[in-house]
């Protein structure tokens, strides 16, 4: 396997997306809005979606006035009208839509893109010192495998149009374990358990495996970019 | 949970619904237009004979938490 390049998530969204000054568009599974915030500070018309009502709370809660929406939905069961965005993402998120409902969510984001509109998939591949740590708390080898092969069953059919794909090694920044640890919990409160049955495992382990930089600890995630076009 | 006693002094302030949302959202099952029930703080689907809650301001597009309409 060839080595990744290490990049910032938000240098490959740029490099994807280009400009989105004016482009209506949808954070699916935006969990506590950092990049729907992000994206609508930049001038995108922005709604953010999370089927968890307490991320979308958070979500509205931290939202000054960046300009985004918000409302609780699912990816699958999408409330909005046909052709109505220029933009679907789906942010580390795709493979937490249930593996049975992944195929109706791909169809809900085609239905609601334009013709022309991008789905852009950023997607974390089940490897990496991330994956190790995280594996141990909810191992998503498969639901990870599911969604990709979902997003490759909407490419090879007739709705879509593959225009850029991407691998790269994302480093995730964490100020201590202790943020680690919360950030696990935050992701789905009903890890909390085994969380704490894992944390001495895991705090010995996250030593060892974070980078030490600019005051806060560092660990690797490859990571694939899918970006579809909708015929 | 999704039972929420309607308010009858209407919505509070703080809780308002976002404006823009209420153009752009339609029922998650049917694609059908939604009417807003601001004193209850619901949008009600009539085709799909559901109530969508909104809690603190947040359009609850979940049909599992939607309640039925029996009418």
């Amino acid at each position: 396997m060839t080595a990744r390049e290490t990049r910032r998530h938000t240098e490959i969204l740029s490099e994807l997306l280009g400009g989105l000054t004016g482009r209506h568009l949808a954070d699916i599974g935006c969990g506590h809005g950092a990049l729907a915030r992000r994206l609508a500070a930049d001038g995108a018309e922005v709604i953010g979606l999370d089927p968890q009502e307490t991320a979308v709370t958070a979500a509205m809660a931290a939202d000054v006035d960046s300009g985004a929406h918000w409302a609780a939905a699912a990816g699958e069961a999408l409330p909005l009208p046909d052709r109505a965005l220029d933009d679907v993402l789906y942010f580390n998120a795709l493979h937490h839509v249930p593996a049975a409902n992944l195929d109706a969510a791909l169809q809900e984001a085609h239905r609601t893109l334009r013709p022309g509109g991008r789905l852009l998939a950023v997607e974390p591949i089940a490897e990496g010192p991330l994956f190790e740590l995280t594996r141990v708390v909810e191992d998503e080898t498969a639901v990870r495998a599911a969604a990709e092969d979902a997003l490759a069953r909407a490419h090879a059919g007739a709705g879509w149009r593959m225009a850029a794909r991407r691998e790269y090694s994302a480093p995730v920044k964490y100020a201590t374990f202790q943020a680690f640890r919360d950030g696990l919990v935050k992701i789905d409160p009903a890890r909390e358990a085994t969380v704490a049955a894992q944390e001495d495992w895991l705090r010995a382990r996250f030593a060892e495996l974070a980078r030490e930089a600019d005051g806060a600890c560092w660990l690797d995630q490859p990571t694939r970019a899918t970006l579809l076009q909708r015929l | 949970m999704s039972d929420q006693t309607p308010d009858t002094d209407g919505p509070h302030a703080d809780s308002a619904v976002d404006p823009k949302l209420l153009e752009i959202l339609v029922c998650p099952l049917t694609k059908g237009p939604l009417d807003y029930d601001a004193k209850a703080q619901e949008l009600i689907s009539r085709q799909a004979k559901l109530a969508y809650p909104i809690r603190d301001g947040i359009p609850i597009m979940l049909p599992d938490e939607a309640r039925r309409i029996d009418e």
